[in-house]
């Protein structure tokens, strides 16, 4: 096993190798081994004051690069809210959209591990984006008929016996028969909301024309579906899982 | 596991693309940032679904270190490009840029996080690095390029 004292110093070592620092005009620019989502690496610049006094700042590189990157936290009162409370754990000030902590020149090394302690947390609110959301399952469904060249669309509206419309998932046309297959991805966003899905595809399928080929797609990577839920479906649908997509491949294929 | 909603072919069939920008280039500046934005809509063939934009963001402290991002669904980025930037591939090959231009491409093993150095982007100014992105991204431009409003007497951009 490996002593503590020898961990730790690997660690710094990683560190030491891993901060780089140039000179740029006023400023010092430190390049730190910490990473942004996307493996840039986080920057502070260091400016000197008055009276033996730095500033460490981020020159508002951290919200600049979630600007770009489609998330504008100062247009949100919200998010620019959330930025404040990251940033006040360390001190941090947000000042025109830069991240800033001042000290005395003997705190420097405390001041740039605090500002890059919360431009490393801030910039992870990407993480919180559209787009680190997982492909839908429908999306996924869909995929998965068009690798075997079954023709597909997406979100196909359908109007139920009552008049009632309704948007259904995907429709496949059938391999064999060119016979429309309607399907309904379940996959609710949380499991509490697992029985509002099942009545409302319950009460789609009972709505919508009977003689038409029905699937209820169910995920059931992430939720265990109740046995009476199951039921219900069977009565006005044909039953499928996410775990066992070969067989609604197989059923699309035949139909 | 899920994968996420885009993919590497997404991606590709993006980039591949014939694309257009009719809008003018202008930038907005705001007195709670320290930095100047603009953001223009890619025209892009019908097959494409999903509204595609191009995000250009200047540090008005920094004006060498501005960054280019082509969006999708105001969320994705399809590829972008970061002028004299950070970066190191954490998940790929390991290489490091320090204050160095690299442009992430999207890939499905490392979504976003891999980077290479741009064998068409050499300008310097602002402008010229827009219109060689432009050309590497094939985005035909047709509008008016007006310069970033930067402070007097930084160094370095149009």
């Amino acid at each position: 096993m490996i002593a503590c004292q020898e961990a730790v110093e690997k660690a710094l070592e990683e560190l030491r190798v891993g901060f780089r620092c140039a000179r740029l005009g006023q400023r010092l620019e430190i390049v730190t081994p910490y990473l942004h989502p996307d493996n840039d690496l986080v920057e502070v610049f260091i400016e000197e004051l008055a009276s033996d006094r730095v500033k460490v700042t981020d020159l508002g590189e951290t919200l600049r690069r979630l600007e770009t990157l489609g998330m504008d936290v100062l247009a949100s009162p919200k998010r620019t809210f959330v930025v404040q409370q990251i940033a006040s754990r360390t001190h941090v000030t947000l000042s025109r959209g830069r991240l800033e902590k001042e000290g005395a020149i003997h705190q420097v090394g405390a001041l740039i591990l605090d500002v890059v302690a919360a431009a490393h947390a801030i910039s992870d609110l990407i993480f919180s984006s559209k787009a680190y959301e997982p492909a839908t399952l429908a999306q996924e469904a869909g995929e998965l008929l068009q690798k075997s060249e079954i023709h597909v669309e997406y979100n196909v509206p359908v109007v139920g016996s009552t008049g009632k419309r309704y948007r259904v998932s995907l429709k496949a046309l059938g391999a064999r028969t060119g016979g429309e297959i309607l399907i309904e991805a379940m996959s609710p966003a949380e499991e509490r909301l697992m029985t509002p899905v099942v009545n409302r595809v319950f009460r789609m399928w009972s709505d919508v024309n009977t003689a038409r080929n029905k699937v209820s797609l169910l995920n059931d990577d992430y939720f265990s579906w109740r046995q009476e839920d199951l039921s219900l479906l069977e009565r006005v649908s044909v039953i499928r899982t996410w775990s066992t997509r070969e067989a609604l491949l197989q059923y699309v294929t035949a139909a | 596991m899920p994968r996420l909603a885009i993919t590497e072919t997404d991606c590709q069939q993006i980039l591949g693309a014939l694309k257009q920008i009719e809008a003018n280039i202008t930038w907005t500046q705001k007195a709670s940032k320290a930095w100047v934005t603009c953001r223009v809509p890619i025209v892009v063939p019908s097959d494409i679904k999903g509204r595609v934009e191009l995000v250009m963001t200047v540090n008005m402290e920094e004006p060498s270190k501005f960054s280019f991002s082509l969006l999708l669904n105001n969320a994705h980025r399809i590829t972008g490009l970061d002028v004299n930037g950070s970066h190191i591939n954490k998940c790929s090959d390991g290489q490091r840029w320090d204050h160095q231009t690299h442009k992430h491409s999207w890939s499905d093993t490392c979504p976003g996080g891999h980077a290479y150095t741009p064998p068409d982007i050499s300008g310097g100014s602002v402008e010229e690095v827009f219109r060689q992105f432009c050309t590497e991204s094939k985005i035909a431009f047709t509008g008016a390029f007006l310069p970033a409003p930067l402070q007097p007497g930084l160094r370095g951009l149009s």
